[in-house]
C-alpha cells in the first residue's frame, strides 16, 4: 500500500474543491454587491449563490463519505492523522 | 462608526481569508480545532454571508438609483424632475412627501400583507422580460393603480379629508371604484410622452 502525502488525501483533496467553488461563490456576491443594477442581482442569486452552495454540498459529502469509509474500518484511505 | 456595507465586506473577506487558510493547508482540518475551522469556514460564514448579501441585495432594489438604472426606466426618472406641480410624481419626489431615495418603491409597492414580496416578484418578471423577452412599448402597469397605494399615506391625512371633493367621494375612493389617477382628477402621473414639452426642475444649486 502506497503511502499518501497530507496534501493528496481525497478528503483534502475535497476540502480543497469545496474552499475553491465557496471562495468563488464569495467573490462573485461581493463584485455584485459592489454594483447597483438588476444584472448584479441576478449575477448574485444565480451565479453566487450556486457556487457557494455547490462548495457547501462537496464539504458535505466528503464529512459522509468520510464516515462511510470508517465505517468499512478503512478511515485513513480518507482522512490522514495528524502530523505531530 | 463603521457603515453597514463595510461590515458586510469584512464579513466576506473573514470568510474568504478563512477559506483561503484551508485550500492553501487542508492538513490543518485533521484535528478537532481545524474540524471546526472547516465547518465555520465553508459552512457556517457563507450561510451568514448569503444571508447578509440577500438582505443588502433586497434593500438596494428599493433604491430609486437601482430602477432607474434601466435605460428603459431613463424618461420615468426625468419625469420626476417636471416643473409642473400637476405632475403626480414630480410633486411627490421634488417635495419629500415620498424617500426620494426609494421613490419608485413607495408609490409602486402593494400596501398589503406580502406586498414587498409581490413588488420583488414584478422586479423580477421586469428583470426578466428585460433580459429575455421584449418590453412593452410604452411601458404600462401590469394591473390598473390602486387606489390603496395612495391612501397609505394620504388617508387621514388633513389636506385629503377636507377637500371637498374627497369628502363627497369618500366612500367610492376607498373601495377603489372611482380611481385617484385615471378618474380626471390626477391623471398626469409619469406621461413620459410629453417630456419634450416641458420644464425641468432639478433641485436648488448647492452653495
Amino acid at each position: 500500500m502506497t503511502s499518501q502525502s497530507p496534501s493528496q488525501s481525497p478528503m483534502n483533496r475535497r476540502l480543497r474543491v469545496a474552499g475553491i467553488f465557496v471562495l468563488l461563490g464569495l467573490l462573485v456576491e461581493v463584485v455584485a454587491l459592489r454594483w447597483v443594477h438588476p444584472a448584479a442581482f441576478l449575477v448574485f442569486a444565480f451565479i453566487g449563490i450556486p457556487l457557494l452552495l455547490l462548495g457547501m454540498a462537496i464539504y458535505l459529502y466528503s464529512l459522509v463519505s468520510l464516515r462511510s469509509s470508517a465505517d468499512g474500518n478503512d478511515p485513513a484511505a480518507s482522512y490522514e492523522k495528524p502530523v505531530a | 462608526m463603521i457603515s453597514p456595507e463595510a461590515l458586510v465586506m469584512v464579513l466576506f473577506g473573514l470568510s474568504a481569508g478563512l477559506i483561503l487558510l484551508l485550500v492553501l493547508r487542508p492538513a490543518l482540518t485533521a484535528n478537532r480545532s481545524g474540524k471546526i475551522l472547516a465547518f465555520v469556514a465553508l459552512l457556517a460564514l457563507p450561510i451568514l454571508c448569503s444571508f447578509v448579501g440577500t438582505s443588502e441585495q433586497m434593500d438596494r432594489s428599493k433604491q430609486t438609483s437601482f430602477c432607474l438604472s434601466c435605460h428603459i426606466m431613463e424618461p420615468y426618472g426625468r419625469s420626476l424632475h417636471v416643473d409642473d406641480p400637476k405632475y403626480i410624481p414630480a410633486a411627490h419626489f421634488q417635495n419629500h412627501r415620498i424617500p426620494i431615495d426609494q421613490a419608485c418603491y413607495t408609490c409602486h409597492e402593494d400596501y398589503v400583507l406580502y406586498g414587498g414580496i409581490r413588488a420583488k416578484w414584478r422586479g423580477l418578471h421586469h428583470v426578466y422580460v428585460q433580459y429575455l423577452g421584449t418590453p412593452m412599448n410604452p411601458i404600462h402597469l401590469y394591473v390598473p393603480y390602486n387606489n390603496r397605494e395612495c391612501l397609505h399615506c394620504h388617508l387621514g391625512a388633513r389636506s385629503f379629508e377636507e377637500s371637498p371633493t374627497h369628502s363627497a367621494l369618500h366612500d367610492d375612493i376607498v373601495s377603489n371604484r372611482v380611481s385617484c389617477l385615471t378618474s380626471g382628477c390626477h391623471d398626469i402621473v409619469h406621461n413620459v410622452s410629453s417630456l419634450d414639452k416641458v420644464k425641468f426642475w432639478y433641485g436648488v444649486p448647492q452653495k
